[in-house]
């Protein structure tokens, strides 16, 4: 086969050289007529290629054997028009309506979306940037269905929850992010207007290629390339900045001085204990009866007004016959609005720089021989924030429970505590929540650099098979720098000593991958294109350092270095190093795809990975998938129909992936020395080390597979006006990789097993209608997606992975679990059925052979559920109360433009997802604040069927973990609406390609029956990364308010 | 194509070397192939042994740590704590809190089990300098071993007997048989042991004399609990009492440990004089105390769980003493020797009344807050509500173990009060992590007592009574003003129990004494002296009441619930205790207005 390939290429080549070159000019305008500017120009079959001046024109030398101009431009369909001998070629683009013939990557090559016959979905980079979001996770939210991106917190630089297609783990369930081929941890570090594409791989079959890496799903980041501009023009650049003012969307109502006490005393009562006596333990408790003072609101104290957010992003793209690069550089910079007066903050430069070289031409110069290129991305950030852990690490949850009695600020210097005021008689032990915050968790600074490269050759020795080799590398750096002085804010809470920390880590790793493809056609209805390759990947070489001490000579955070505590400790000072851990991947894989008359498409693929992480015999993996494709509209049958339908594709795809992010050495006995110090002899300074084997090894460990079948629908209406695309999907990780919980009695820890199953089935659907009247151009797309996420097996005889207990208040059992039968992560607790309203009814809540329930209930106390039925409240009466993972998310985006206006509207929602919310600490901590939902508390019968009496200390009414915490969380945000005007367009003597203002607003409004701040939780507050939707004191998104330009020269 | 060709051949060596490529070598641990391989490995194993005894007060197993849960459980303390602390007073009244309350207790428990076991699975691997280097290896192990598993049997009941690494799936061992091995083991130990006086240097470290004491306390136990005579060994035979005589003989005569002079100097109550503190402990000044510290000068600890300076909040919090600070009262507001805490074991007036006056060790072990010898002023607040939801507060407290301070300048010259640990070892003040004393398991005392009951002799019981008059080193302490208890003239249980109940009262004994005085076959006479508990005046949250709920069950046998999810994971292989069936298990929950 091969030599009569090579014969059909010789017999092709003989035949171009003998036609000349010539020299082609033109102008291309839209359909209203105007010029277009960087409209592509490519003769097709060659690399030669332009750009549209500001002016729509081009100029360019058409190699021999070139018939054919191609003529493309985003958002318009691109036009082939053959030469035919002309020297002037005028065209008018039309808008796009299908995007069918548009390329998208696939991984190790690109596809004509027509042809793809699994599930992936393309984001242009222009599309993400129009947002202006600091990150492209933000822009990408509500794009694409079966996407679910939420982020972690509003805080400024935190990250994101992603997850492709419902959860597949309770390990690592993030997709695996490529950029630009080479395999990286997440896009965060990126500049939005860098990028060029992202497409999200969803279907087993599609991120096959990446196999052991593959079963959470890819995200494929292609960043911005050069193209060769129109003669005469040197390069093409462009500038975008924003500027804006963030404020807190929605405050939660804590309660006022006033209320509280009443509120307190209430509890008081209900517990049998005398009133308080106020005035003796609060300052100005006059002031407070009186209305003059309404107590302190630690929220507002915690919150910045109009926090400023910035952006700018400059990018070069250019040049010649030679090659081409592409270079940006950008800044952004964050405030956040909470951290007062510490400010959470990040800030963000990068620098980009790709460029693409030519060094060798075919004799005929119809196609290169050898190119060689690279790609560049730097950044540097830094970046300092407030606690948003668990209860006891979370300054919003601080502020929130913080007692209104107590002033902020000292009345002068005499307080201990100053610049704070000092704990009240109130309680001795609650010290200032923001004093707190700023001693404790405010001053730090985290810095950052990121550097990441690739080097490639192109060699194509005969025209279409190239060879391929790559290498890349990822370099990062950071450093950690906190202090804590010395302060006094309560009876407990203070530091006699201060404490400087500074830790600083950097590591790389490296990849070398070598892939062979060729495309070549049998007859001319049979089309291939085989891809060969092989890659080797080293992570893990890094190492880090890190160090604390005592005694600052200066006691301040800008002099907290190492250095400047000359003091040794044996008690103080601690020092660390350790390596990062050593990892490699080594691969194999192939490709075969195949389409006849572009009518029947088929896939092959077949990876091969072997991961350091197992042991000699299992560390292979091998994952296969095969797809297919059937154009029906191309059909004889179907022409018929297809002015109602203009194109149907059916898609159907079968394949595995794996996942291999577990700790390294599971199958070896370790021996850890971590905390296992113990101290003999008279003096309590000298410590003596231990070792102990701390896992039971299991070397049979290996990958975790990931089994999905695919079946889609593409299809376009209205003449190509709407289109749709269609996914059912079934996913099953099998030999889930997880640590089940083991016998105790084993006496060291469970190793990770391949211990269970957990099934996703969902069903996608996207819509989008384009259209335009006169010069009135409009679009909206909508896409809804539904998952249903089940546990079906762990290997153990219990079938539960427990989570974390006291989650929701101190003391409070386990909240969340995985468990047989159940999503992941769902939460589980005592199901209520209202509130005892009488005595009467207390005696009268039975079970069905009569027994008193809650025999020792109040009036006023929950009426929980005997689920089964045998007289008592005890654990075998939970159920699940709720679930974190949404049924349904959907996107719905807008844009019209008319003339130079341009006006979107981005959204996306979630539903059918609950959140298990608590405001206090509840049992040890009668004294929290309470938001005003406490005012529906049950007060004498009637007055509230939902929320309990209140009791001063623990009760089982707020201390059992039951539905009275959970909420139903949908929601639907308006995440950004833009207007913009192009000045060019009104004046058009501006030098400029485009001159383009605009006003936009990010996170315009939630609509959500949700009681608290925010109803997108993607944090887990230091709780498993598994758990989801818990808001114990969340940092929102805020809402911006932004203006900014994009200039086009 | 040739290149092709040539990068393609590149290729296939890479894969030719795939396998080197892909082998890692973990560089922070090592494995067990490199391990267990010289003396010093055995001594750094042994020391993760004694890692887990000693967290064992801590976090949530230190709610049902042996010593605690002993105290808890007695009829001289209640649970206590604050409002939101339900397994304290759950484990007073013999309740559940949840289906896993206990499972970190046995968690830590297994895990001092493997680690001996690895330790005697590769006991032949290293070279050893000598036997006796060996022995000691082996008497350690073996020691502690014993130690896990008595403390168990004595909590649970029948558990496992795990007696190798590798994971296997166990019933309940007959108690016979579990017994059998503590022997062994402790037989082991005192034969392998080198037969040398204690040192300094090797406080916390088990020895021969310390092998001989347990062996004792198994000894009675067991003999006393399951009503038999002879303490069976593996592979048949006994011990006899009279051999236990002869090793406790041993250990009183040959291994250098002694009583001290004064009894209430054992304890950091004591550290709270004038020399150390602007604002000392009128008691201690009163009485003319000085504590004997922790260095080596208290001949009568003879093995303690050791605390350090290194606790760290988020991975060591077990190196400071977590009981101390549990055992303290929750009076923030109050200032003086007597540091806060968590509140928890409060003591019960009817020890109190029963101990008679002129015992100096009743006011040496307990702090009556309104009593005038302590000097402890109204800030105390005994019984108002705002004293931060203590709960069961009698207004007694033990001394022996909780935070004691004093009023010292701090390294920025300001006077404050601290724990005494900031001046002694330079600990950082911080109330929760600065308590160091460490925990003593075995007092001399004990062996004293032990000797007496098992001979039925009154020498022990006698020179644990006059300790202030015989004996006394040279040169005498300071101040000795109490005088000595009469001696008493002929032995008898009651006596030595009541003699027990005041030398060792809050030591982490009392309630496994009840257990085997009364035997497995009289619990339903134990149950009316725990229960009798109920009535006795606390005050909860400020509530004056009396104490409720206290549910002694025979059928328990005295014992606790085995962890339910170690039920499920055994798939039925290992059974619940009785009484502790899911349903049956009584269940603790917040009090009730009703």
């Amino acid at each position: 086969m091969l030599k009569r390939s090579v014969l059909f290429v010789l017999l092709l080549l003989a035949n171009l050289s003998l036609i000349a070159q010539q020299s082609v000019t033109g102008v291309i305008r839209d359909a209203g007529g105007q010029p277009m500017s960087g409209v592509t120009v490519i003769v097709q079959g060659t690399s030669v290629g332009t750009l549209t001046g500001v002016d729509g024109k081009y100029s360019l030398t058409v190699p021999a054997g070139g018939t054919t101009l191609q003529f493309s431009f985003i958002g318009f369909t691109p036009q082939d028009v053959a030469i035919s001998g002309r020297s002037v070629v005028d065209v008018r683009l039309a808008e796009a309506v299908t995007g069918l013939d548009e390329v998208v990557v696939i991984g190790y090559g690109t596809l004509k979306k027509k042809l793809v016959t699994g599930a992936t979905v393309q984001v242009k980079g222009e599309d993400i940037q129009k947002l202006s979001t600091m990150s492209a996770m933000t822009a990408l939210q509500g794009q694409t269905p079966g996407l679910s991106i939420i982020k972690n917190t509003g805080q400024p630089g935190d990250g994101f929850n992603v997850n492709i297609r419902g959860m597949g783990t309770i390990g690592n369930s993030q997709p695996l992010y490529v950029i630009d081929g080479v395999p990286s941890g997440n896009i965060d570090n990126i500049s939005p207007a860098d990028i060029e594409s992202i497409d999200v791989l969803k279907d087993a079959a599609s991120s096959a290629i990446y196999g052991s890496r593959g079963g959470n799903g890819v995200i494929l980041v292609t960043t911005k390339r050069g193209v060769r501009p129109a003669s005469g023009v040197k390069a093409s650049i462009t500038y975008d900045g924003s500027y804006g003012w963030q404020n807190l969307y929605k405050k939660l109502p804590m309660m006022k001085a006033l209320d509280y006490a009443n509120i307190i005393d209430e509890a008081r009562v209900n517990s049998g204990q005398p009133r308080m006596d106020f005035a003796s333990l609060v300052p100005d408790w006059d002031k407070i009866v009186s209305g003059e003072w309404t107590g302190t609101d630690w929220l507002d104290e915690l919150s910045y007004k109009n926090a400023p957010v910035e952006n700018n992003a400059l990018n070069i793209s250019g040049g010649s016959e030679a090659g081409t690069y592409s270079m940006g550089i950008s800044h952004s910079n964050q405030t956040g609005i909470f951290g007062n007066p510490v400010e959470s903050h990040f800030e963000r430069f990068t620098f980009r720089l790709n460029s693409e070289y030519t060094l060798l031409r075919d004799k005929s110069n119809s196609f290169d021989i050898l190119k060689a290129g690279q790609t560049l991305r730097y950044m540097n950030s830094n970046s300092h924030g407030v606690g948003t852990g668990n209860q006891y690490w979370n300054d919003v949850f601080s502020c929130m429970v913080a007692s209104p009695f107590l002033p902020m600020y000292a009345v002068d210097n005499t307080d201990v505590a100053f610049p704070y005021h000092y704990a009240i008689p109130w309680k001795l032990n609650d010290s200032n929540p923001i004093g707190n915050m700023v001693y404790n968790r405010g001053l730090n600074e985290s810095l950052n650099h990121n550097l990441n490269g690739s080097f490639f050759i192109d060699i194509q020795p005969i025209r279409n098979l190239i060879f391929k080799s790559s290498f890349g590398y990822s370099m990062s750096a950071g450093s950690w720098r906190s202090y804590r002085p010395v302060y006094t804010l309560s009876a407990t809470d203070f530091q006699s000593i201060d404490k400087v920390s500074h830790n600083m880590n950097f590591g790389y790793s490296w990849s070398w991958e070598n892939t062979l493809t060729y495309n070549f056609k049998l007859g001319t209805d049979h089309s291939f294109t085989a891809l060969l390759g092989q890659s080797a990947e080293r992570n893990g070489l890094g190492e880090s350092v890190g160090g604390s001490n005592s005694a600052s000579l200066f006691a301040d955070f800008q002099h907290a270095y190492l250095q400047n505590t000359p003091v040794v400790d044996v008690n103080l000072t601690s020092v660390t190093s350790s390596p990062w851990g050593i990892g490699g991947i080594l691969s194999y894989f192939g490709r075969l795809s195949y389409s006849f008359r572009e009518k029947y498409m088929a896939t092959a693929i077949l990876r091969a990975d072997a991961s350091s992480n197992f042991m000699k015999g299992n560390r292979w993996g091998y994952f296969p998938s095969v797809s297919a494709g059937w154009v029906i509209s191309e059909e004889n049958f179907f022409q018929n129909m297809k002015n109602t339908v203009n194109f149907l594709k059916l898609r159907a795809s079968w394949g595995q992936n794996g996942n291999e992010a577990i700790n390294a050495f599971q199958y070896l006995s370790t021996i850890s020395f971590a905390n296992v110090n113990y101290f003999y002899g008279p003096d309590k300074s000298i410590v003596s080390t231990g070792g102990y084997a701390n896992i039971l090894p299991n070397p049979d460990v290996t990958w975790e597979t990931t089994d999905q079948i695919n079946v889609g629908l593409d299809a376009r209406f209205l003449n190509n006006k709407l289109s749709a695309e269609f996914d059912v999907y079934s996913r099953t990780t099998f030999d889930w990789l997880l640590r089940a919980p083991a016998l105790a009695s084993y006496g060291t820890g469970a190793p990770f097993v391949n211990g269970g199953d957990v099934s996703n089935k969902g069903i996608e659907l996207a819509l989008t209608y384009s259209n335009n009247a006169g010069d009135l151009n409009y679009s909206a797309s909508w896409n809804i997606s539904y998952n249903h996420n089940e546990v079906t097996r762990i290997a153990n005889a219990e079938g539960i992975i427990r989570g974390a207990t006291g989650v929701l208040g101190e003391g409070t059992e386990e909240l969340y679990r995985a468990q047989v039968g159940f999503p992941i992560g769902y939460f589980r607790g005592y199901k209520t059925l209202g509130v005892f309203q009488t005595e009467a009814e207390v005696g009268a809540y039975k079970n069905s052979t009569g027994s008193v329930i809650q025999p020792t209930a109040v009036a006023g106390d929950l009426i929980f559920q005997d689920t089964n039925d045998d007289g008592v409240i005890n654990d075998l009466d939970k159920v699940m109360i709720g679930d974190p993972n949404p049924d349904f998310i959907m996107g719905l985006n807008l844009s019209v433009s008319y003339k130079g206006f341009d006006l979107s509207l981005a959204s996306n929602g979630a539903f059918g997802q609950q959140i298990a919310r608590s405001s206090r600490r509840w049992a040890d901590s009668p004294q929290n604040n309470y938001t005003t939902d406490i005012f529906d508390r049950w007060h004498g019968e009637g007055s509230s069927n939902k929320l309990p009496r209140l009791t001063y200390g623990s009760s089982i009414n707020w201390q059992y973990v039951s539905d009275i915490f959970i909420e139903n969380a949908d929601y639907m945000k308006i995440s950004n609406i833009t207007l913009g005007y192009d000045l060019k367009k009104l004046i058009k003597a501006i030098p400029l390609a485009q001159a383009r203002f605009f006003a936009s607003v990010q996170n315009l409004h939630t609509f959500t029956k949700y009681s608290g701040m925010d109803p997108e939780i993607g944090i887990n507050n230091g709780y498993d990364s598994w758990a989801k939707g818990i808001d114990i004191g969340f940092y929102p998104s805020a809402r911006t308010v932004m203006l900014g330009v994009s200039l086009k020269f | 194509m040739k290149k092709i060709f040539l990068l393609f051949l590149t290729v296939a060596l890479f894969a030719g070397c795939s396998q080197s490529f892909l082998d890692t070598v973990p560089l922070t641990m090592k494995t067990n192939n490199d391990f267990y391989q010289t003396p010093k490995d055995m001594d750094m194993a042994l020391t993760a042994a004694y890692v887990t005894m000693v967290a064992c007060p801590s976090g949530s197993v230190l709610n049902s740590y042996p010593f605690v849960a002993s105290e808890l459980m007695s009829d001289d303390r209640f649970g206590g704590g604050g409002d939101n602390d339900l397994d304290p007073r759950a484990i007073c009244d013999f309740k559940i809190t949840g289906q896993n309350m206990y499972l970190g207790t046995w968690q830590r428990y297994y895990q001092g089990i493997f680690r001996c076991n690895m330790l005697l699975e590769n006991i032949d691997k290293p070279k050893y300098d000598n036997e006796s280097q060996k022995g000691k290896v082996q008497g350690e192990a073996s020691f502690l071993r014993a130690m896990f598993y008595f403390d168990l049997s004595r909590m649970f009941g029948e558990v496992p007997l795990v007696l190798e690494t590798k994971p296997q799936n166990l019933p309940k061992t007959p108690a016979a048989q579990t017994y059998a091995q503590i022997a062994t083991d402790l037989k082991t130990a005192i034969e392998k042991f080198p037969s040398v006086p204690w040192a300094v240097a090797d406080m916390g470290r088990a020895n021969k004399w310390n092998a001989e004491a347990l062996m004792a306390r198994v000894f009675l136990f067991y003999t006393g609990y399951y009503e038999t005579t002879d303490l069976p060994l593996v592979g048949g035979g006994s011990i006899t009492k009279d051999e236990v005589i002869t090793w406790l003989e041993d250990c009183r005569d040959n291994s250098g440990y002694q009583l001290m002079p004064e009894f209430r100097n054992l304890w950091p109550y004591a550290v709270a004089n004038a020399a150390h503190s602007g604002k000392p402990y009128k008691y201690t000044v009163d009485n003319g105390l000085s504590w004997y510290g922790e260095d080596g000068t208290n001949k009568e600890s003879m093995f303690s769980l050791n605390f350090s300076t290194f606790a760290d909040w988020s991975t060591s919090i077990y190196y400071s003493n977590q009981m101390d600070l549990f055992f303290g009262w929750r009076a923030y507001s109050y200032k003086g020797a007597m540091g806060e805490g968590w509140g928890m074991g409060t003591v019960n007036k009817s020890l109190w009344d029963a101990w008679p006056d002129d015992d100096i060790r009743k006011r040496g072990s307990i702090c009556k807050v309104d009593d005038a010898s302590e000097g402890i002023d109204a800030t105390y607040d005994l019984g108002v509500d705002f004293h931060d939801k203590q709960m069961d507060e009698t207004g007694y407290w033990q001394k022996k173990y909780r935070p004691i301070n004093v009023w010292k300048a701090n390294s920025t010259g300001v006077e404050e009060w601290h724990n005494y640990s900031v001046d002694l070892y330079s600990a950082t003040r911080n109330f929760q992590l600065d308590n160091m004393q460490d925990i003593i398991l075995i007092r001399f005392a004990d062996v004293l007592l032990m000797h007496s009951e098992l001979t039925g002799t009154v020498a022990g019981i006698n020179t644990v009574r006059a300790r202030s008059s015989v004996n006394l080193p040279d040169p005498p302490p300071a101040v000795t003003t109490h005088p000595s208890l009469p001696d008493i003239t002929s032995y008898s249980l009651d006596a030595l129990k009541a003699e027990r109940r005041w030398e060792l009262a809050f030591e982490g004994v009392r309630y496994y004494d009840l257990l085997r005085w009364y035997g497995k076959s009289h619990l339903d006479q134990l149950e009316t002296l725990l229960e009798s508990k109920n009535g006795v005046a606390t005050i909860n949250n400020g509530v004056p009441g009396v104490k409720r709920g206290v549910l002694f069950r025979p059928v328990t046998g005295g014992f606790l619930q085995i962890p339910n999810q170690e039920i499920q994971l055994s798939m039925g292989v290992l059974v619940q205790n009785p009484g502790w069936e899911t349903g049956v298990a009584p269940t603790y929950s917040f009090s009730a207005v009703k």
